[in-house]
This record gives structure tokens, C-alpha cells and sequence, in this order.
């Protein structure tokens, strides 16, 4: 008869839950009725009749937790500590104010850091199976590590044919270009040539088409959703329509995908099928771009198969190209070509050379979470700073609360969820502040981080987490210490324990120490920036317009015509189309110098006539390329003094020197110009040898030098003349020197960070002064009035009241500085070139904080030198 | 001393509970209470308001017999305790008075 019985277990949980007085009645009750159910609706019904019911007598009256008898007293007790708790926050405004405040502050620097970090960590890892993927990428041998990002077209498919293990590959190769439908047209930098099993790398809806098939065959292209919306205007039945590409090539429609992700490390907007390169209209692309092993245009990306060890796969293609190209190649460039492989996850926050677009650093992310630590930490010191020092007024309380009969461990309960209280109100301020300054940061930043995302629940928990840490950790010192007092010694009055101020000091002091290193960081971070945006270039980047042309012979071919109708503009001075610009990474060609009896990569760039005009470069030997000299297009060279020097010559001897371009002895030219060094990229990295040649098929951005004056007209009148010369081109340029600043975006981001939080920092800690200060000169005006009564003027006794301080401020500025110092050491090591003298900025910081501090000290002592001590001392 | 006033259900509670008499427990008046009202109602909601009158001293309680079909459990009898009584007796009777000033036509 088991089956007729109600089910136990839900017996039991009434019986738990419910005051032994009622849990009878109503067990006995429910039984009755669950018979009458099963009679009328059967078994099934009247289990779970009986269950849904047992839930709704979970109720107030019958809990045997919520019962207002003798057994709840605990109940009753964190009930009354809660009440206490909000009084006492009411009683004191003003300290409470600066503790939620101060805490408020903290968990706001925290919280954004923590989700700052959270989504740079979160990079690549929305593809399915994303820890099989790996980037194929290059390094030396030797070195034992991958140090470049891009890699040759013929590699993937040797590798993937020759070792076992890689289920699928996808090569990207960026090439931006001209998409027009009718007579719209865009220019799409993010548009790439891949190859059809790209989808099975990385992982795509696809709105329309289908993955395998989409880019099987040759000219065809599958878009992004928002590609599909900005061309079509919509993102439906747009298959099998054609788009023109570079005015010359149609491509057609196979698939629409979803946007790539933002925390992708790269981001595609248009994929054409690999098939379609051989027809391409670049003649590079379909020619050594696709087949040579040491040409590296492409991105690869692996997918493993499942059972693969990938550390011994990648030691397993480490030597590659051994077997696999030219052994004349290999014996030339081998050991810098190792094949290594890294993790997708891992790009984002560990890059190469060669990346696509900037991407995270590790280091920044390590400080911010340093930080962010600390910053929670002063708040959180703050709050233990300031109820201490309060503790004094409460004593009586505790005296109280001790003699009816309050164990110490009562008392630690009580402090300790006043604390925690605390911190949640802060907690609150501070999400709902991000939630508010969220749209600003990112716009700033240039970031896309939310809040409240799936992603970004863990987060949101982890930071919930720490703010009850922190609330425990800062409420559990002065919860020792005033659950510590006795409580004859408070009613005697014997209640000047001086005890903990030796621990508030060291507070203080840690917290000033912190704020004049974040400050004297941060004013090193600007000043380096503005050090290397203001120190000469030796290359002239000012109005100059740089337009692309990527690659479209089109263009490139009637560039001479183009360069004499703008050069008859008064606007323009000089205009000059070449490989790079200014903050461009240099790619590497083989050439032999006279006296080199092997072949050697050295940085060249491909320019034209009228190059170094353009750029503002200065000759020290030779003379420039000249357009009247037709072997200066024959393997003539323009190198920079660094490399004259690695070669051994100085400038005059290094005219007329053999230059062969390609090492291969065909029509081997000479060496016609030593040029001034200049910084062609960052200030990051040294200078390097240059080689400059007139190279035609290297062809790419048309760089325009404005005369002075105004500029606006100046591209006003480009645009006409590119318009009537090029109908079928848009008109899209940027400035040189913005692009070339670009390179110390990172740094300028990562600086204003840094201010953010050192100003955080900063209030909190005057937070923290201001709260003690008023505390402590309220415990002190009865001395006070006895020295005003005694004849101290305000000024003995401001001396008296702040020199505790200074003394402590003191120490701050001692500790900070050789911090500092070593933050400045370490953080400028990345650069090449640093600003000469950093000292008096490290000297002078700190005096920024001393300032705030001596303001809050003095108006604060001020105030209480001020009082009548006839109010004071009338009751002694 | 402050007065006793009845929400609706609670009076229903006290007619079924005087109604009821001797056999009157939360079975009983859930049972008879659905059957009269024909409302859909939780036997949790009758011990609630059974409780709440308990409290207001309008009912008393008592446990009784031991049945077999409630697994052994007693049985908590509910009775109307004098000043229950009188509040129901003035509720109807305020009823009743308001109810024949009105003139149906």
C-alpha cells in the first residue's frame, strides 16, 4: 500500500520548515485531501496537487525560523543589528557619507576593471571548439618561439597534406577594395579572400546560403549581415546577386553570415572565395603572393582534429619549410621561418608583429588588475580607517550592549554586517555609475564593454563576491576592536585607547604612497607620449593627404597624369605614390650590397619620383631619383645613414656602391643617395636600415604634400581634379601624421586609464583624510579650547592639529618616490626612445597630492581652532 | 479597546467554523467552503485564515481523535470562542439593519 501514501520527502520538508505546532495539522490535512484527489483525479494529479500545496503553506506564520518565539532570538538579534546599523548611518551623515562614498569609488574603479579584463580575456572564444583552432605563425628557429603573425599562401595546404591531425585550414588574405552595385560604391577595408572550409574554422550562422558550399567556386563572396543591410538594404534574397569589385570584376553572392563578433582580433566584412585569386587584376596576388613559400600576405588558422596533441604537432611542422620549398630559399631564410603554432584564444592578449589591427596586452591588463586591487583596497581602508577612529562614540553602546549580556562574538556580528551593509549600498552607487558612464567609456575607449551580459554575470558575481570580502575584511579591525572594550572601562570614562592609531596612520599613509605613484605614472605615461609625438621625425608627415589606391592598376596607371594637375594647384606642393607611408610596417626583400657575399633582407619600400620631396627627407651624400634619368628605375637605391654604417661605409663612400635588388645578378644598379635617418614608425622601436627603390608594381598610396595655409581648400580642390580623373573612384584619403599617431593610440588610452584611476585613488584617499581629520579634531577640541583659553592663536594650533599629518604626508612622498621611479624604469623599457629626465617629475608628483592634503588638513583645523571654548569646556 | 473588524473571507471562516460545530477542522471547512463558494481556493489559504482568527482570539483550538486516512496525525479542532460569537452576531446584525433600509422597487 506504499502507492497510496503521499510522497515522504515532502512530509519531511513540511515538517522542517514548519513550527512542530502546525506541522501536524497540516500534514494530517493535506493527507486527508491528497485521498480525495487521487479518488477523483488519480495519483499522478493528486501528487502533484499535494506537492504545489505543500509549497503554499510555506508561509510566515507557521516557519519555525521566522517564529516569534524564544528559539528565533538570533532572527530577532541580526534584525535589531540591522536596524542599529541604519541608524547609525543616519546619526553620522557625514562620516557615513565619505565611507560610502569612499567604497562607492573603489568598487566602481574595481568593477570596471574587472569587466574591462573580463572581456579582454573573453577574445575568439565564441567559435565552437575554438581551443582546436591555432594560428599558424612564424619565428626563428633558434629562439624557439613565434614572433610573426603572417605567413605564406603555399603553407597551409603542404602542411595540411603532409602531417596528420589538422581537420581543416583557412587562409585570410586582406585586400581591401572597391565594392560598387548601380552607382553606390564603398570602399571595404575588411574585405578578404579565403578559402571554403572557413566556416568549419571558424563558426557562422549563415542567414542565407550555406557553409559548405558557399565559397567553393571562383568570384564568389559571402557578406556580413550589416555588409548586406548597408549594400542591399536588406539581408534577404540577395543570393545569387552580383557585385562589382574594383570596377572590373564580378563577384556573386553565396552566402550572408552574422557579423563577426567584436571580440574577434579580427574582423571580416566581406569573404571571397580563394578559387577566384588566379583571375584577380593584382598581378602580385595571383602570381608569387599565392605560391611562394616566403611571400607572406596570408593569415592561416588551423582547426585540429579532436585527438591531436597540438604541442606535438607544432613541434612536428617546426621544420617545415626544410622539406617543403626551394632549398636555395631555405638555405637563405630557414631559421627566421620556423612554423609555430599558437592558440586563437591566445592572440588577442599575446600579439605578434604583423597583426591585423592593434590588440590587448597582457602587461596592461596585469596592472590594471593591480589596480584595481588596490583601489578596492583603499576604499576598503577607508571604511576600516574611519569606524575605528570612530569606535569611541560607540563605546558606550558596546559598553551597554556587554553588560546585558552580549557575547564578543555578538558584537563581531554586529560590526561585521554594519560593514557588509555598507559595502552593498556602495555596491549599488557603483553599478548603477557604471551603468551610467558605460556609454561614455566606451566612446572614449573606443571599447565595446557591457554589463549586464550573459558574459558578464560571472563577473558581475565575482565582483559581488569581492565587495562582501571587502566589506568583512574592513569591518572585521574595528569589529576586534570595539567588541574588545570592557565595559567598566567605558562607564569609568577610561575610554582614551589610543590603541589603533598607529594602524590608521599606516593607512593613511598607504594611501597617499598609492596616489602620488598613480599620479607621478601617469604624468610619465603623457609625458612620454607627448615626448614622442613632439620629437622630430626626420620624415615630414604635416599636411600630407595619403590617398589609397590598394593595388588597382586603374589608378596606378594614370598616377603620372594625376601628379602634373595637382602639382599646377597652388594648394599642392609635391605629390609622390608608393608602397608605404609613415607608421606602415616594412616588409623585407633579399638584395646583395657590394662587398656581401651572400644575400640579405633588408626593410625596402617601393616609392617614386619626388618621394623624398614629398616626405620633407634630407640627403647627407649622392643625390635623389630624378625623373629624367631613366636607369634611376633600374635597381637604384636611397639608403639611410644606419645602414651605410651596418655596411660599413659612410655616406660619400657609399655612393656608387653595387645594388643588386633580389640578389639574383639581373640588371644589378648601384647605390645613388645616403639619406638623413629618420623614424618612419613609432618611437617604439629604433631605427632600422632603409632602403628606398623605384619599383612600379609595389605601387600603392598616393601621398599629396598641401602648401601651408588652407588646407580645406587644398583638399577641396584634390578632390575636384581625382573626381574629373577618376569618376569611377571614391575620393578617400586620411592625413599621414593621424595615421602615424595611430601607433601611440595604445599608450594614450592606457594613460587615460591610468588618470582615471589615479584620480579615483586620489579622492578616496582625501576621502579617507577628510574623515579622519574631522574625526580626530572632534576628539580634540576640548584640548583645543584649552589651549585657545590658555592664548594659543589659530596658527600654534593649526601647527598642533596638522602636524601629525605632514609627518605622515612626508612619509608617503619618502615611500612613493622610489616606486615610482621603478614604474617609470620598467614601463619605459618597452620604448626605444624615452624622454631625457623623468626625476623632476617623480621629485614633483607627489606635491600634487601634498597640496590636497594640506588643503583638506588646514580648512579642516580651521574650522575647529574656531570654536568658542566657552561651549566647549562650559560642563567641566 | 480597539475593535475587531472581519475581512469577508474571515467571516465566511467564522459562519462554516460555528457551522460546522464539533466536526469543524481544516478539512472539513475547506471542503464545505469550496462546495458553498464554488471558489478555487488552496486549503493553505483556509489555514492561514484560520490562524489569523486564532490569533484575534475569535476561534479557539484544540486537537482531537486520530484517523487512519490522515496517517495518524490528530485532528485540530476549531470552535468560536464567546467574542467570536459576538462578532459575528454584530456583523449580521449591522447587515441585516443596512439591508432593510433598502427599498427595492
Amino acid at each position: 500500500m506504499k502507492k497510496n501514501q503521499p510522497p515522504k520527502w515532502i512530509i519531511r520538508l513540511i515538517e522542517w520548515y514548519c513550527h512542530p505546532d502546525y506541522a501536524k495539522e497540516i500534514v494530517g490535512d493535506l493527507q486527508e485531501l491528497f485521498f480525495k484527489w487521487k479518488s477523483e483525479k488519480g495519483p499522478f494529479r493528486a501528487t502533484l496537487l499535494y506537492a504545489f500545496n505543500a509549497l503554499l503553506f510555506a508561509r510566515r506564520y507557521n516557519n519555525r525560523f521566522l517564529q516569534n518565539s524564544a528559539r528565533s532570538n538570533r532572527v530577532m538579534m541580526i534584525r535589531n543589528y540591522f536596524f542599529v546599523s541604519v541608524r547609525v548611518l543616519m546619526k553620522n551623515k557625514v562620516t557615513s557619507a565619505i565611507n560610502i562614498l569612499g567604497l562607492s569609488l573603489g568598487l566602481l574603479g574595481f568593477t570596471y576593471i574587472a569587466i574591462f579584463i573580463a572581456r579582454e580575456q573573453s577574445f575568439d572564444q565564441h567559435h565552437q571548439d575554438h581551443e582546436d583552432v591555432y594560428r599558424l605563425v612564424l619565428g626563428p628557429l633558434d629562439q624557439n618561439v613565434g614572433t610573426y603573425a603572417i605567413t605564406g599562401a603555399a603553407m597551409a595546404p603542404s602542411v595540411h597534406r603532409e602531417y596528420p591531425g589538422i581537420r581543416s585550414f583557412a587562409r585570410f588574405r586582406r585586400f581591401p577594395s572597391l565594392v560598387s552595385i548601380g552607382d553606390q560604391m564603398f570602399y571595404e577595408n575588411e574585405f578578404y579572400f579565403t578559402d571554403s572550409s572557413v566556416f568549419d574554422v571558424f563558426t557562422h550562422k549563415f542567414l542565407e546560403g550555406n557553409a559548405k558550399e558557399a565559397l567553393k567556386e571562383p568570384n564568389s563572396l559571402v557578406i556580413t549581415e550589416s555588409s548586406a543591410l548597408k549594400i542591399f538594404g536588406s539581408s534577404k534574397n540577395i543570393l545569387g546577386k552580383t557585385l562589382t569589385i574594383d570596377n572590373q570584376l564580378n563577384y556573386v553572392v553565396t552566402g550572408v553570415i552574422d557579423d563577426v563578433e567584436n571580440n574577434s582580433h579580427f574582423k571580416y566584412d566581406y569573404l571571397a572565395s580563394i578559387a577566384s585569386i588566379p583571375t584577380h587584376h593584382n598581378e602580385p596576388l595571383r602570381t608569387y603572393q599565392m605560391t611562394s613559400w616566403y611571400a607572406h600576405y596570408f593569415y592561416t588558422f588551423f582547426r585540429l582534429e579532436k585527438n591531436v596533441d597540438p604541442v606535438q604537432l607544432d613541434q612536428q611542422i617546426r621544420d617545415a619549410a626544410k622539406y617543403h620549398s626551394d632549398p636555395d630559399d631555405y638555405e637563405l631564410y630557414g631559421t627566421n621561418m620556423g612554423l609555430f603554432l599558437q592558440p586563437l584564444a591566445e592572440i588577442h592578449l599575446d600579439p605578434l608583429r604583423g597583426e591585423i589591427k592593434p590588440q590587448g596586452n597582457k602587461d596592461t591588463l596585469s596592472i590594471l588588475g593591480v589596480i584595481a586591487i588596490v583601489i578596492l583596497a583603499l576604499g576598503t581602508f577607508n571604511y576600516t580607517n574611519l569606524t575605528t577612529a570612530q569606535s569611541i562614540k560607540r563605546s558606550k553602546e558596546v559598553g551597554l550592549r556587554k553588560t546585558l549580556g552580549a557575547a564578543k562574538a555578538q558584537l563581531i556580528h554586529q560590526f561585521i554586517i554594519e560593514s557588509v551593509l555598507i559595502t552593498l549600498v556602495s555596491l549599488g552607487i557603483a553599478i548603477s555609475i557604471v551603468q551610467l558612464t558605460l556609454p561614455y567609456f566606451n566612446t572614449h575607449f573606443n571599447s565595446q564593454l557591457a554589463i549586464w551580459t550573459i558574459e558578464t554575470l560571472p563577473i558581475l558575481a565575482f565582483v559581488f563576491v569581492c565587495s562582501l570580502a571587502a566589506g568583512l575584511v574592513g569591518g572585521m579591525y574595528p569589529a576586534f576592536i570595539i567588541s574588545s572594550y570592557k565595559p567598566t572601562a567605558i562607564f569609568r570614562g577610561i575610554q582614551k585607547s589610543r590603541k589603533g592609531i598607529s594602524f590608521r596612520k599606516l593607512i593613511v599613509l598607504a594611501q597617499f604612497a598609492i596616489s602620488m605613484i598613480l599620479i607621478s605614472s601617469t604624468i610619465i605615461i603623457y609625458q612620454q607620449v607627448a615626448f614622442m609625438k613632439n620629437t622630430e621625425l626626420g620624415i615630414d608627415t604635416e599636411q600630407i593627404m595619403v590617398i589609397p589606391t590598394n593595388g588597382n592598376s586603374s589608378i596606378i596607371s594614370k598616377f603620372e597624369l594625376l601628379k602634373d594637375r595637382l602639382e599646377q594647384l597652388p594648394e599642392v606642393s609635391n605629390a609622390t605614390i608608393a608602397e608605404l607611408t609613415p607608421g606602415d610596417s616594412f616588409g623585407g626583400i633579399i638584395a646583395r650590397f657590394e662587398g656581401m657575399d651572400k644575400n640579405r633582407s633588408f626593410p625596402t619600400t617601393g616609392v617614386s619620383f619626388d618621394y623624398m620631396k614629398t616626405f620633407g627627407l634630407k640627403l647627407l651624400a649622392g643625390r635623389d631619383f630624378d625623373v629624367t634619368i631613366t636607369s634611376d628605375s633600374i635597381e637604384r637605391a636611397i639608403i639611410n645613414e644606419t645602414l651605410a654604417n651596418q655596411l660599413g661605409w659612410s655616406p660619400d663612400e657609399a655612393i656608387g656602391k653595387k645594388y643588386d635588388f633580389g640578389g639574383d645578378n639581373v640588371t644589378p644598379g648601384r647605390v645613388i643617395g645616403v639619406m638623413e635617418d629618420y623614424h618612419f614608425n613609432s618611437l617604439k622601436s629604433p631605427i632600422f636600415p632603409i632602403v628606398l627603390t623605384i619599383r612600379p608594381a609595389f605601387f600603392d598610396k598616393i601621398s599629396i604634400r598641401l602648401a601651408g595655409g588652407n588646407v580645406v581648400d587644398g583638399v577641396e580642390k584634390v578632390k575636384e581634379i581625382w573626381k574629373s580623373q577618376y569618376p569611377n573612384w571614391p575620393f578617400e584619403y586620411y592625413f599621414a601624421d593621424d595615421h602615424f599617431y595611430k601607433e601611440y593610440e595604445a599608450e594614450q588610452k592606457f594613460g587615460g586609464l591610468i588618470f582615471s584611476f589615479s584620480l579615483m585613488a586620489l579622492v578616496i584617499g582625501s576621502f579617507g583624510l577628510l574623515g579622519i581629520v574631522l574625526i580626530d579634531t572632534r576628539h580634540r577640541l576640548k584640548e583645543i579650547c584649552i589651549r585657545k583659553t590658555l592664548g594659543a592663536g589659530i596658527s600654534s594650533i593649526l601647527k598642533v592639529l596638522s602636524a601629525e599629518y605632514l609627518k605622515i604626508i612626508a612619509a608617503g612622498i619618502v615611500i612613493s618616490i622610489p616606486l615610482s621611479a621603478l614604474f617609470a624604469r620598467n614601463w619605459l623599457q618597452e620604448f626605444a626612445y624615452q624622454m631625457k629626465s623623468y626625476t623632476w617629475i617623480i621629485l614633483s608628483a607627489p606635491f600634487i597630492v601634498v597640496l590636497v592634503a594640506l588643503v583638506t588638513v588646514i580648512v579642516l583645523s580651521i574650522n575647529a581652532s574656531k570654536v568658542n571654548p566657552v561651549e566647549i569646556l562650559r560642563d567641566e | 479597546m480597539k475593535r475587531t473588524t472581519l475581512g469577508e473571507f474571515e467571516e465566511l471562516m467564522l459562519l462554516l467554523v460555528a457551522y460546522l460545530g464539533d466536526e469543524a477542522y481544516g478539512v472539513s471547512v475547506y471542503k464545505e467552503l469550496v462546495k458553498e463558494t464554488g471558489r478555487a481556493l488552496n486549503i493553505s489559504a483556509v489555514h492561514v485564515a484560520l490562524n489569523r482568527l486564532d490569533e484575534k482570539g475569535l476561534v479557539s483550538s484544540k486537537y482531537g481523535g486520530i484517523s487512519a486516512e490522515r496517517g495518524g496525525r490528530r485532528k485540530k479542532y476549531y470552535s468560536l470562542t464567546t467574542a467570536g460569537k459576538t462578532i459575528l452576531s454584530e456583523t449580521f446584525e449591522l447587515r441585516k439593519r443596512l439591508y432593510q433600509r433598502i427599498s427595492f422597487s
